[in-house]
């Protein structure tokens, strides 16, 4: 099973976990077990989603409106951004900034 | 001289377990979590019977959509106890209801028997499997 981290800026703010907190009751029980979903079966979740292509390895999970961006790196699934579907260019473009950031980390 | 910024992030556990503090999230999130484990556990049990989605769905007296929208955890309701009961009979198993003592660990969705997510040469892989099973003594949980 893979680690899960929400991305948070250097002064300690995580935009995608801020942005999940506001979401109705019912959405957001959704992006959050979607998400567990992918972390616990990968590729084979019974769940929508599909590489970005530009951006990979970067992906999106598809939750209704919403769209939850995230990558996988050295065992951990990093949520870079969630945001809806109109918001989906902008979003895209601030999760592979976030992306760089994360696949640039020296692990261990 | 250039420094490299580091990225940070917060802990997934912690931020689903103060989300799952509100009971109506939890509730939801549980939904959610049956449909995904029952797409699991039915696809993993259709290819451990070397069955496709059309032949399973002629068993049950359904279309193969509605078995591939179950499999793909596109609904978003909770299947229906009958579809489940017919699913596990075509499957030759039985539907068994368990109330347990509330825990975040357990999978909610068992299936006795172990089977592979891939097709690996239909029947006779699963035959094969099953004799192991009943050597090793009996019902195994899913990994």
């Amino acid at each position: 099973m893979l680690e899960l981290r929400y991305y948070e800026t250097a002064a300690g703010r995580s935009e995608p976990a801020e942005y999940i907190s506001r979401l109705p009751e019912r959405t957001r029980a959704h992006v959050l077990a979607d998400i567990e979903a992918y972390r616990l079966y990968g590729a084979k979740a019974p769940i929508s989603w599909k590489p970005i292509s530009g951006s990979r390895p970067m992906m999106e999970i598809r939750v209704g409106s919403q769209r939850v961006y995230c990558v996988v790196q050295v065992n951990v699934l990093w949520v870079l951004q969630v945001g809806p579907k109109a918001h989906q260019s902008r979003d895209i473009a601030k999760a592979t900034v976030r992306m760089k950031l994360v696949r640039g980390q020296r692990t261990q | 001289m250039s420094k490299k910024k580091k990225a940070r992030g917060i802990d997934g556990d912690a931020f689903l377990a103060a989300q799952l503090s509100d009971p109506r999230v939890r509730h939801h999130f549980e939904q959610r979590r049956i449909v995904h484990e029952v797409a699991v556990a039915v696809r993993g049990m259709r290819l451990g019977a070397g069955l496709t989605q059309a032949q399973l769905a002629t068993r049950i007296g359904t279309s193969q959509p509605t078995i591939a929208r179950l499999e793909k955890g596109l609904d978003v309701r909770t299947p229906r106890w009958d579809t489940l009961q017919r699913i596990a009979r075509a499957l030759g198993r039985q539907l068994k209801l368990k109330f347990a003592a509330p825990s975040d660990d357990d999978e909610l969705v068992e299936v006795e028997q172990p089977f592979r997510l891939h097709r690996k040469k239909g029947a006779a892989a699963t035959a094969a499997a099953a004799s192991r099973t009943h050597r090793s003594g009996g019902s195994v949980r899913r990994a």
